[in-house]
């Protein structure tokens, strides 16, 4: 115990005096730190923090008013073992993440206010040696999670309500093992799908329309990943999703990025994926998905950070349909004090239906607030026109999120 | 914080991001004996119903007639106005409606029954579902059993 309490000593030291962070956000870029996994269980960022995460996430994420000396900060936090106080062992990692919400949209006359419970998971992961074992569980309601329920099983249509109910749901488990110096990774289990900037905004559409947000669109597969200071990256064979049926909605193929460090505060990357099922749920035709395009990182101060991504789209369904379009986001994150963030977003897309002759186009105006240790408070503001509809619409969407 | 978690809970029983007694409601409304089985999928892409995704054929053939979220009147009126003028998403030569009272689906072109339309319901998969049952079992074996190989390799 006493050692682990050390190592982290050492850790956080290290990193402070190199004026260096981790991932725990993209735009943690500002911080230069280029691996993934020194934070988080999972290579490639996102999800549960390893305890060294944890810490980091309080010295260097947590709302502060004023720095505190170089010697406090030397001192782990106390909150960042689980629970805020319990200090577990190396080979066990426990904690949850929690989201919460609502949505307000005022144009809308039947439900304005809208509840919302985005994610109440547990994460568990076991290190043996070079081994590693990842179990994140909740709950979650209707079909907002549906693509990661896995009990009791579901099918909308013999519902009263067209949805399902309150349900068990598992978004990742994955076993997996660490080869040269752990550098290199191979995971097998319901993944997340290695693509583009691995953001939050899971309803962005970079992540909605090429399918790889973290709430629900994990898959079953096998992945390898490599992390070193300039390169990183992943590619991972998709089985499908497991968790929906029947077969024929499954989808198999790949997904992979790579991203290399131009400069330590400046990345550039591509992913790439293919993916084809033999239903697509839209059309129910065989389609197959391509999604490749480019993302960067680019932090120009210590206190702002620029996201990128551009991702080219194709739904093809021989021989008749073959539809492209495109799905583009751009943030700038000014951290006006340590903790407090203010985010403006503009993003564009478009699904090449029939008709659609300009593309959407959206805009975030978000802050966030670190307020206490491990707790994030969230305002996004989010305008959104489509071209079939006549005004913009306005979503105000608030959201608590505090991790264990 | 438990007390802010606690309401969460409480007040989640409604709806969020789409609208989700819209499949019952058209079974109602059109009098079919069950939901159509595209379920979400009918006006939704991508399956999973959430704003700004309702693009299908016939989910824009819907918006055009004034369908919007949350809003079972505006629903009905829009079902109607389609079955009034006859509206065929897919142009397979049957109208929306005919093919949801018919168990097609309006958004796929399928003239495989005689050239004049007849949907893609001819061909569906089934209808979508959740849950895993013992799906991945034979995929985590086989992983776990990779490991439990590499660790033995690694021991001698």
């Amino acid at each position: 115990m006493r050692f682990v309490r050390s190592s982290l000593k050492f850790l956080a030291v290290a990193v402070l005096l190199s004026g260096s962070s981790a991932f725990a956000y993209p735009w943690m870029v500002k911080h230069n730190y280029g691996a993934c996994g020194t934070c988080h269980v999972d290579p490639s960022g996102g999800g549960q923090l390893t305890s060294y995460g944890r810490a980091q996430a309080d010295v260097l994420v947590q709302w502060k008013l004023h720095k505190p000396p170089v010697d406090k900060e030397q001192e782990v936090p106390r909150s960042a073992n689980f629970l805020w106080f319990l200090e577990l062992p190396d080979v066990v990692n426990l904690s949850g993440n929690f989201r919460d919400g609502v949505l307000v949209r005022p144009a809308t006359t039947a439900m304005p206010v809208i509840p919302l419970i985005m994610a109440t998971d547990l994460y568990a992961t076991i290190n043996v040696d070079r081994f590693v074992f990842h179990a994140a569980g909740g709950f979650g309601f209707r079909n907002e999670v549906a693509k990661a329920i896995v009990a009791p099983g579901c099918n909308p249509v013999t519902t009263s309500t067209g949805q399902c109910g309150p349900s068990f749901v598992s978004r990742e488990f994955w076993a997996g093992a660490k080869f040269a110096d752990e550098a290199v990774m191979v995971r097998a289990g319901r993944l997340n799908l290695p693509f583009g900037l691995r953001n939050y905004e899971h309803t962005s559409w970079v992540r909605a329309l090429t399918l790889t947000d973290i709430n629900v669109d994990q898959q079953v597969g096998v992945a390898v990943s490599y992390n070193s200071e300039t390169l990183r990256g992943e590619v991972m064979g998709i089985a499908g999703n497991f968790q929906t049926g029947p077969d024929a909605y499954r989808e198999r193929g790949y997904s992979a990025f790579a991203e290399y460090a131009i400069k330590p505060n400046a990345y550039v990357g591509l992913s790439s994926l293919i993916a084809a099922s033999k239903a697509d749920p839209a059309t129910l035709a065989a389609t197959t998905r391509h999604a490749h395009g480019l993302f960067a990182r680019v932090a120009p101060t210590e206190n702002f950070a620029l996201l990128a991504e551009a991702d080219l789209l194709a739904w093809v369904s021989l021989p008749s349909t073959d539809r492209l379009g495109f799905a583009a986001w751009l943030q700038g994150d000014y951290e006006i004090m340590q903790g407090l963030h203010v985010i403006g977003t503009l993003e564009g897309s478009s699904q090449g239906n029939a008709g659609e002759t300009v593309p959407s186009l959206g805009g975030w105006l978000s802050a966030s607030w670190y307020l206490l240790p491990h707790c994030e408070l969230r305002l996004d503001n989010i305008l959104r026109k489509s071209p079939s509809a006549s005004a913009v619409d306005y979503s105000l969407l608030v959201m608590f999120h505090f991790f264990l | 914080m438990v007390r802010l978690l606690t309401a969460s809970l409480v007040l989640t029983g409604a709806a969020a991001f789409a609208s989700p007694v819209y499949p019952a409601d058209i079974q109602t409304h059109l009098s079919l004996s069950a939901p159509p089985p595209q379920s979400c999928s009918l006006c939704h892409v991508n399956g999973v119903g959430a704003v700004g995704t309702a693009n299908t054929l016939f989910g824009k053939a819907m918006r055009a007639q004034g369908l919007v979220l949350e809003n079972p009147t505006s629903l009905n009126t829009a079902l109607d106005a389609l079955a009034t003028a006859k509206t065929d998403s897919d142009g397979d030569g049957m109208s929306d409606i005919d093919e949801l009272k018919a168990g097609r689906d309006p958004n796929v072109a399928d003239n495989a029954d005689g050239g004049t339309g007849g949907g893609g319901g001819s061909t569906s998969p089934g209808a979508l579902t959740y849950g895993c049952g013992s799906n991945e079992v034979p995929f985590l074996a086989t992983g776990l059993g990779v490991l439990v190989l590499l660790r033995r390799r690694e021991r001698s």
